[in-house]
C-alpha cells in the first residue's frame, strides 16, 4: 500500500540573486512498513523535500506539485488540517540532537507538551505514562525523563528526539541525519534501536543521510540526489549492487570501506554546482565520467530501470 | 638509533587539572562519598608512546573525547606536556622554552579540521600559502616566495594562474579550501605534518581528492604523517600503521591491516564490529560486545580503563592498568587477557 507519493516536487526559493531551484522535479513513493534512504551531498536538496513535504517552507520558498499521502493532496489542505497530519501523521527527527532539544525543559516535558497539542484532552497521568512508556520503548530509564537534555549523553539525547517523534503514533516518521553526530558505537547502538521500533511498530520511515552506509544498514528503498534532482531511486540491493547512474557509482566507489580488499578510491572531479545557475541538460555532466553531447543540451527523463526503480541519465 | 625515526613519543602525559573552586563545587555536590578525592585533573592523554618514521602515515582513531587531538597538539608543542618525552629528530622537544621552539616549528605543520575556518578570510591564497615563507624569510624577493606558492599549488592540483592566486577563501570550494590548507601545511617541506580530521567537513565526492593528495605527498617528500580520525574506514585507506585510542591511552597498536583485521583488545573489536559497512547484504553477524557508555576522564575507573565495558573483564583488570604488551613485534595491546580473550573467540566460534 502506497503511503506517500511525492509526484513532480519542486521547491524554488525566489531570492533576490535568482531562483534557487533547490527541489527540482522529484518523485518517489513510499509504501507501508518501508524505509526509504534519501542519499546526497549537502546542498543537493535531501532536507528540502522532507521540508517541503511537511510544508515547513518559508518564502520565499515556493512548493509545486503534488504530495499525496493517503489520497489527500497535502499541498491543497488548509493550515488548520495540515496542523492535524504535521506532527502526530508525519513527523520529523530534526538533525543534531544537541540543539534540537529545547535546554531549559526537562525532557519529559518537552514529549508530553507533544501530547497535549495534539490531544488537547488528555489527562496528566495518561500524558506522563506515555512519556515513559515510549522512553522505556527506546531504551530510557524513564526516571530520566526529570532530567535536562544536557544531562543526557549524546546518544540519550538522540534517542529522546526519536521518542518525541513516536509519542504521536506517526505513520510516517522522517529522520534527517539521525546518527551523524555520534560516534561509532553509539551509532550503532541508535541504528539498531530505530531497526527493532521500526520492525516492532511497523513504522514508515524517510531517513536523510549522506552516508550509505546507514542506509545499506536499515533502508529497504534508496532515493538518491544530486544538486535538487532525485538521479536514482530502486531497491537497496539493486543500486549497492549495480548503480546505474554514473554519480551513484562514482559516490558508492568513493566510500572506504573496512571489510574486502583495500580499494583504491575514485574520485569525482569538480565540485557541486550553484543552484543559482545550474549548468544545462543533465545538472551532473560537468562531473560525469560517461558524459555525451545529449546531457549537456537535454535533461534526462526518468527512464524505468528495474522492478520498482528509475535512473534519470540518458545513458538508459 | 634508526635514522628514519622522525619523531617518537615516550610515555607522554598530558592532565588537565581541574581549578580548584570548581574542584571543591564538583567534590561537594557529586564525588564526596565518605572518601575524598586527592585531586582532581582530566586524564586526557596518559603514557602514549609510539613512533613515525619519514615516508610513513600513523592513524590515531578513537571515539570523541579518547585525546586523539590532544596528542596531535602536544607533539607540535601547541601545548605543553605533563611529562614525557618527545623526540623529534632524535632531539627531546618536550622541554624546550617558546622561543626555541619556534626555529622547531618551520620542521612541523598541521591541517586543520575545518577549511572553512581554517583560513583567513582577509588572506588571498598567495597571502595565505606565502606567509610562512615570507615571516621566515626563506626567499629574499617576493618573486621567489611566488614561484614557491605556485609550486606548492601545483602539487596539490590547483590552479596556478594569477586570478586564482589572487582569490579570497570565499570564492573557493570547500575542497579547494582543504587543499590550500595542505597546500599552507607543505609550503615550508616540513619533515613531519599533523592532519586533524582533515576531510570530515567534506562532501564525499571531494574528500577523495584531498585524500588522494595527502597520500602522494607524504610519498613524495617522505614526510611523517600523522592522521587523526574517528573513521575507521578512513584509517584504514590512509594509514600504515595505526593506533587506537580509549579514554586517553593507546590500547592497541599496529600495522593497519593487522589491527582491522585481527583486533586483539575487546574495545578495538567493539569498533570495528560497529562500523556499518556500505553493503546492504553483509549482516552483522555478532552482536556488538561493549556495554553502557564512556566514562569520564575525571574519575578514572580502577585498573585497566576499558574494564567497566569490557565483557571479558576479571577481578585482575580491575587490579593493573595495563600498558602496552606485544602480541608479536609490530601488533601491540594493552590488554592482560588479550591471550585468553582471543583464544575465547576462537573456541566459541568451534562450538
Amino acid at each position: 500500500m502506497v503511503l506517500l507519493e511525492v509526484n513532480n516536487l519542486k521547491t524554488y526559493f525566489y531570492t533576490r540573486a535568482g531562483i534557487v531551484k533547490a527541489v527540482d522535479d522529484v518523485s518517489f513513493k513510499l509504501e507501508k512498513e518501508q524505509t526509504l534512504g534519501l542519499a546526497g551531498e549537502s546542498g543537493c536538496g535531501k532536507t528540502t523535500t522532507c521540508l517541503s513535504i511537511m510544508r515547513m517552507i518559508q518564502p520565499p520558498g515556493k512548493i509545486e506539485g503534488n504530495i499525496t499521502y493517503k489520497s489527500k493532496d497535502l499541498g491543497k489542505l488548509s493550515k488548520k488540517e495540515m496542523k492535524d497530519i504535521r506532527g502526530s501523521k508525519i513527523s520529523m527527527i530534526f538533525q543534531g540532537a544537541m540543539n534540537a532539544l529545547n535546554p531549559v525543559h526537562r525532557v519529559g516535558n518537552q514529549i508530553f507538551e507533544v501530547i497535549k497539542i495534539h490531544e488537547p484532552d488528555v489527562s496528566k497521568e495518561e500524558g506522563y505514562n506515555r512519556v515513559f512508556d515510549v522512553l522505556t520503548s527506546v531504551g530510557i530509564d524513564p526516571e530520566r525523563a526529570r532530567d535536562y537534555p544536557h544531562q543526557l549523553s549524546g546518544g540519550m539525547q538522540q534517542r529522546a528526539l526519536i521518542a518525541l517523534s513516536l509519542v504521536s503514533n506517526p505513520d510516517i516518521i522522517m529522520a534527517d541525519e539521525p546518527v551523524t553526530a555520534l560516534d561509532v558505537i553509539v551509532q550503532s547502538q541508535v541504528l539498531k534501536s530505530v531497526k527493532s521500533l521500526k520492525d516492532r511498530l511497523g513504522l514508515s520511515m524517510i531517513i536523510i543521510t549522506h552516508d550509505l552506509s546507514v542506509i545499506a544498514e536499515i533502508c529497504d528503498k534508496t532515493a538518491i540526489m544530486y544538486a535538487g534532482k532525485l538521479v536514482e531511486f530502486g531497491e537497496n540491493r539493486d543500486i549497492f549492487k549495480e548503480p546505474l547512474h554514473p554519480y551513484t557509482a562514482a559516490l558508492l566507489s568513493a566510500f572506504p570501506s573496512l571489510t574486502g580488499p583495500r580499494m583504491e578510491l575514485k574520485e569525482i572531479k569538480g565540485a557541486p554546482p550553484d543552484l543559482l545557475t545550474p549548468p544545462s541538460g543533465c545538472r551532473f555532466h560537468p562531473r560525469c565520467p560517461k558524459v555525451m553531447d545529449i546531457c549537456k543540451k537535454k535533461n534526462p527523463a526518468y527512464t524505468d530501470s528495474r522492478k520498482d526503480g528509475y535512473v534519470a541519465c540518458h545513458l538508459y | 638509533m634508526n635514522q628514519d625515526v622522525i619523531i617518537e613519543v615516550t610515555n607522554l602525559v598530558k592532565h588537565f587539572p581541574l581549578k580548584k573552586s570548581l574542584t571543591q563545587t564538583l567534590r561537594e555536590q557529586f564525588f564526596y562519598r565518605g572518601k575524598e578525592p586527592i585531586d582532581l585533573k582530566v586524564h586526557a592523554v596518559d603514557k602514549v608512546s609510539f613512533k613515525i618514521s619519514a615516508g610513513e602515515t600513523f592513524g590515531l582513531v578513537g571515539e570523541s573525547g579518547c585525546g586523539k587531538t590532544t596528542v596531535g597538539l602536544l607533539l607540535l608543542k601547541l601545548i605543553e606536556p605533563t611529562s614525557g618525552v618527545i623526540n623529534f629528530r632524535n632531539e627531546d622537544i618536550s622541554q624546550l622554552s617558546e622561543g626555541e621552539i619556534k626555529t622547531k616549528r618551520k620542521e612541523m605543520q598541521i591541517i586543520f579540521q575545518n577549511p572553512y575556518e581554517s583560513l583567513s578570510p582577509r588572506f588571498s591564497v598567495l597571502d595565505t600559502i606565502a606567509e610562512p615563507l615570507r615571516l621566515l624569510k626563506i626567499y629574499n624577493s617576493e618573486d621567489e616566495v611566488v614561484e614557491r606558492v605556485k609550486e606548492t599549488l601545483k602539487s596539490v592540483g590547483l590552479p596556478q594562474t594569477e586570478d586564482f592566486l589572487d582569490r579570497y577563501p570565499h570564492e573557493l570550494s570547500g575542497g579547494m579550501r582543504q587543499r590550500v590548507g595542505v597546500a599552507r601545511a607543505y609550503t615550508l617541506n616540513p619533515s613531519f605534518i599533523v592532519a586533524d580530521e582533515p576531510v570530515s567537513m567534506l562532501d564525499v565526492s571531494i574528500r577523495v581528492g584531498v585524500l588522494r593528495i595527502m597520500k602522494d605527498l607524504v610519498k613524495k617528500f617522505q614526510t611523517a604523517f600523522l592522521f587523526i580520525t574517528h573513521d575507521l574506514a578512513l584509517a584504514r585507506y590512509m594509514c600504515d600503521r595505526i593506533g587506537v585510542m580509549y579514554l586517553g591511552r593507546i590500547v592497541e597498536l599496529g600495522k593497519t591491516e593487522d589491527v582491522i583485521n585481527n583486533p586483539l583488545h575487546p574495545y578495538t573489536k567493539a569498533l570495528i564490529s560497529a562500523v556499518p559497512d556500505p553493503d546492504p547484504e553483509a549482516t552483522r553477524t555478532e552482536e556488538i560486545p561493549i556495554v553502557g557508555e564512556i566514562p569520564s576522564g575525571l574519575i578514572l575507573p580502577q585498573g585497566c580503563r576499558f574494564n567497566p565495558r569490557c565483557i571479558y573483564a576479571e577481578e585482575k583488570c580491575k587490579e593493573t592498568d595495563p600498558d602496552l604488551l606485544e602480541a608479536d613485534p609490530t601488533h601491540l595491546v594493552a590488554c592482560i587477557r588479550f591471550k585468553e580473550v582471543n583464544n575465547l573467540v576462537k573456541e566459541g566460534e568451534v562450538e
